[in-house]
């Protein structure tokens, strides 16, 4: 038996809700009465530790060290939870009782939990936690369940399947870590989204399309059934795809929502943008998230994609109210225990609901049995701030049904094709006016010469904004989706007819509210 | 002066000059020997008396025909007066058949079929979208009527209503005055020639309209106010306008005459409502106790002059689709030849399109085929010019103002 090391340290990361953390191992074996301790705020999974590890040291052919044996998990002063530390408590062991072919001070980074048979196996939200790994470890060591994940995080590691992988993985040479990364991505079948649902709704269309290629905020309004939630699929399909670390980004936290044991959702790794939708009747916690679990919900899922939010009138105020952070600083904040998290939650959001409580308002033939009073009612739950961070309003109504069949599929790829071929235009002129990942949706101040607008084009628009009454923000907007439009057809400077056109997507019936 | 005018100019000189009168001239006129639309001039009276006996007009009628026969001198004498006041003091003519002749008058009898003008006339057809209000009351009004009168009229003005009254003193005076300091139109009717202020207090006020408004008269150049005036031109106040605000009438007042010509022409009549125990406000409390409506917000007056205005606008339309060949000529090239429209033209095929009805956005798209993008700003920019507004997610022509 080689030299006994006092205390050996092994790394690994763990999940806190939704946020990682690094965590550092450390193992003592001193002689004595065999004794197994895992310290450190664990719950019960991590205590249990204690059972697997034994049987599984020995099912791989090692022997359990004799001695008290004491696992310390660092830091100790948070709570901890979860079988991944199951890995590299095993591997401190057997590195401190020196059955490993491996310096005692070599640095190990390792994760998974571990079957009694020696297998090991990954745990939840691993994409997250992977994503801590920091370079210098002088071995890293993942279950080889967890690949998926860590292409996600674009680490070198090594892959195993179980303790006796790990054990020839060490002698020299053997270990052949992997670089992953997210460079041969599948793309993502053509998603195609029914265009026939909006056929005839030009303004609606137009509207899509430009609140895709400026990353607006958008209001869709319309009765029951008139096709709104397929125009905010529309929109996520026309989107460019995920690109880079978005699709690591995406799906390590779908992941670390547990969406990929949802039969439902069959997370699988690809460039498409997520298009989340939520619903007045789902829970607070599950729109917003849950703060003493660090859960954020769908808004942090809609991260680089589309969030739909239905009914948009019928929220309860409070679920509204708490949209007005991640709208304007694109994260969703926790707090707990006195510490501030914040996770981010950039998307698009389309917000779809009735223009009257009995959505006929826009309807042709069909009779408003509202009030005037309802109608002006309606429309007002929604508060000012979050109007105000909505650039684009759009009025639809239902087509008739004969129209609707008329849409060939083959019109549905053209004009899927001709709007992505947009949108993906568009945002390229962004890319090189603004830092990458800000649009003109998101920017934060309009400035006339980052758009390029001359003083003709300011002086309509305020020309606009007065008539209709409203705020230097307002102005702002209509600054915004005039340079969208500008972008789209693809102009350096902006012209009138661009603030012109942007005029008509503002809320004409919200202002009256 | 062209020869029409002239003609018109021998028409009102026979009206004035000898016993023939409206009704007379309609008569004369409706028995289909003188081409409709044209005024009646002496030529036509010579023709007609060389077989006076088989015209079928009622023999009062024919005795006035052998009358102004008679005068045929005076007649000539009279027009040339008129063509010499006419150049000197700028006067303008409007017969029945120019465009700037009040719509509303059209529609009514006994309205004058020729009209001298100082000022802007366009003012005058503006009416038939802006929509008009007559304000009046009596001379020696009291402050609050007086108050009252400045706050509506200035009120009305700014929504782009038409302020119409009698330059007489006090509540007339009062109502033009506050209408052009808010810099809205103004329409005073007098009961003298073009060229006769009366009275005389109120000249400044009276160029101050030629300036800024326009002031009308059925009556010739050079006539002198008469008392027997008065009421009729108080018909022309209430004929002009969508509704009649009294705001004083004493118990004889001439108020009372034009608040009654609005009643028989069907117009609303709102009457400020005042103390019983005011001298000069009890014509025009019997008059709300005789069904005429209270005064009492500029909102209400507003929104019932909205009322007229839409409802006269589909008559409009009806005449405008007659006259105006522009629009039928753009709708022909928006089939043929698309790209030769200005931005102009698109416009009044966009306001011709929701003429009929209010239209949605899409189905404008689709009518006119022209891409979304280009007619959303076409939309906007008719919006911020007031001339569309949107209500309930479909597009409607508004009441135009300025």
């Amino acid at each position: 038996m080689t030299a006994r090391a006092k205390v050996v340290k092994v790394y690994t990361s763990f999940m806190d809700g939704m946020a990682p953390s690094e965590a550092m191992i450390e193992i003592s074996i001193y002689p004595g009465l065999p004794t197994f301790d895992v310290i450190g705020l664990c719950d019960s999974s991590i205590r249990e530790s204690r059972g697997r590890i034994q049987p599984a040291l020995v099912a791989s052919g090692f022997t359990m060290p004799k001695g008290h044996i004491t696992a310390s998990i660092s830091p100790a002063y948070m709570k901890k939870s979860g079988t991944v530390f199951d890995l590299p408590i095993a591997i401190g062991m057997l590195m401190a009782s020196g059955q490993l072919p491996v310096r005692s001070d070599a640095k190990i980074y390792a994760c998974g939990e571990i079957m009694l048979d020696g297998t090991v196996h990954g745990t939840p939200a691993a994409s997250l936690r992977l994503r801590l790994v920091p370079p210098g470890f002088d071995y890293v060591f993942i279950p080889d369940d967890e690949t998926d994940a860590a292409r996600c995080s674009g680490i070198t590691a090594m892959p195993v399947s179980s303790l006796m992988d790990l054990k020839d993985a060490l002698y020299d040479g053997n270990y052949r870590p992997f670089t992953f990364n997210l460079d041969d991505i599948d793309e993502a079948d053509e998603d195609l989204p029914d265009f026939s649902a909006v056929k005839g709704q030009e303004k609606a269309i137009r509207a899509l399309l430009i609140a895709a290629a400026g990353v607006h905020n958008i209001l869709l309004l319309g009765s029951p059934g008139c096709g709104k939630t397929m125009a905010g699929k529309i929109l996520a399909g026309i989107l460019p795809p995920l690109k880079g670390h978005e699709i690591g980004d995406v799906y390590s936290v779908m992941e670390a929502a547990g969406l990929k044991d949802d039969p439902e959702e069959g997370l699988v790794l690809s460039d498409r943008r997520p298009f989340r939708y939520i619903y007045p009747g789902m829970s607070k916690g599950r729109i917003l998230g849950i703060p003493s679990k660090l859960m954020p919900g769908e808004l942090a899922l809609a991260n680089h994609g589309v969030l739909f939010a239905d009914e948009i009138f019928e929220y309860k105020h409070e679920v509204l109210e708490a949209l007005r952070v991640p709208l304007e600083d694109h994260v969703v904040r926790m707090s707990r225990d006195g510490r501030n998290y914040a996770f981010p939650a950039s998307f698009i959001f389309v917000a779809a609901g009735n223009p009257c409580r009995c959505g006929m308002l826009y309807e042709e033939g069909r009779r408003c049995t509202c009030t005037p009073r309802v109608i002006n009612s309606y429309m007002s739950k929604m508060s000012g701030p979050i109007r105000d961070r909505i650039d684009l309003v759009a009025e639809m109504r239902s087509v008739s049904g004969d129209s609707l069949s008329q849409t060939a599929i083959k019109d549905n790829i053209k004009l899927n094709r001709k709007m992505k071929e947009l949108v993906k235009d568009a945002w390229q002129m962004q890319r090189e006016r603004f830092n990458d990942g800000i649009y003109n949706g998101t920017c934060c101040n309009v400035d006339a010469d980052v758009f390029r607008a001359d003083s003709k084009v300011i002086d309509y628009a305020s020309e606009i904004a007065q008539a209709c009454g409203f705020s230097a923000r307002g102005f702002n907007r209509i600054l915004r989706v005039g340079r969208t439009i500008a972008d789209l057809e693809g102009r350096e400077d902006m012209d009138v007819s661009d603030v012109a056109e942007a005029g008509i997507y503002r809320k004409g019936e919200l202002v009256r509210g | 002066m062209d020869s029409k005018e002239l003609m018109w100019l021998e028409n009102a000189a026979i009206r004035y000059v000898t016993s023939m009168n409206y009704k007379t001239n309609e008569q004369i006129i409706s028995t289909g020997l003188i081409v409709d639309g044209t005024p009646l001039v002496m030529d036509d009276l010579k023709l007609l008396s060389k077989d006076l006996d088989s015209v079928k007009v009622s023999d009062r009628s024919k005795e006035v025909i052998r009358e102004v026969i008679r005068n045929e001198d005076k007649v000539k004498l009279e027009v040339e007066k008129y063509v010499w006041m006419i150049e000197q003091y700028g006067i303008k003519l409007i017969p029945r058949t120019h465009r700037d002749y009040p719509y509303s008058w059209k529609k009514l009898s006994g309205m004058p079929p020729l009209i001298f003008a100082r000022g802007d006339t366009s003012i005058l057809s503006s009416i038939s979208v802006n929509g008009a209000a007559a304000i009046v009351g009596s001379r020696d009004a009291s402050r609050y009527a007086l108050y009252a009168t400045g706050q509506f009229s200035a009120k009305l003005a700014g929504k782009g209503v038409v302020i119409v009254s009698g330059l007489a003193l006090g509540t007339d005076r009062k109502a033009h005055e506050a209408c052009i300091e808010e810099g809205g139109k103004t329409v005073a009717i007098t009961a003298g020639g073009s060229d006769v202020v009366y009275p005389y207090q109120n000249k400044d006020l009276y160029e101050r309209i030629t300036e800024n408004g326009v002031l009308i008269t059925e009556l010739p150049p050079g006539q002198e106010v008469m008392k027997q005036y008065f009421p009729s031109r108080n018909r022309l106040i209430s004929a002009l306008s969508d509704v009649c605000l009294i705001m004083e009438a004493g118990m004889y007042s001439g108020t009372l005459h034009t608040a009654s010509f609005a009643g028989n022409q069907g117009k609303d009549v709102f009457v400020l409502p005042n103390s019983i125990y005011s001298d000069n406000s009890l014509g025009g409390l019997l008059l709300l106790r005789d069904g005429a409506e209270v005064l009492i917000d500029v909102q209400s007056v507003y929104e019932r002059i909205l009322q007229v205005v839409d409802s006269r606008r589909a008559d409009l339309e009806d005449m405008n689709s007659e006259a105006g060949t522009g629009i039928t000529e753009l709708r022909c090239r928006v089939k043929n030849d698309p790209e030769s429209l200005s931005e102009d033209d698109w416009k009044a095929v966009v306001c011709d399109e929701i003429s009929e009805r209010p239209k949605n956005i899409d189905d404008l798209c689709i009518s006119l085929g022209i891409p979304i993008s280009y007619l959303s700003s076409l939309v906007t920019m008719l919006e911020t010019e007031g001339r569309i507004a949107n209500e309930k997610g479909k597009y409607v022509l508004t009441i135009r103002k300025g």
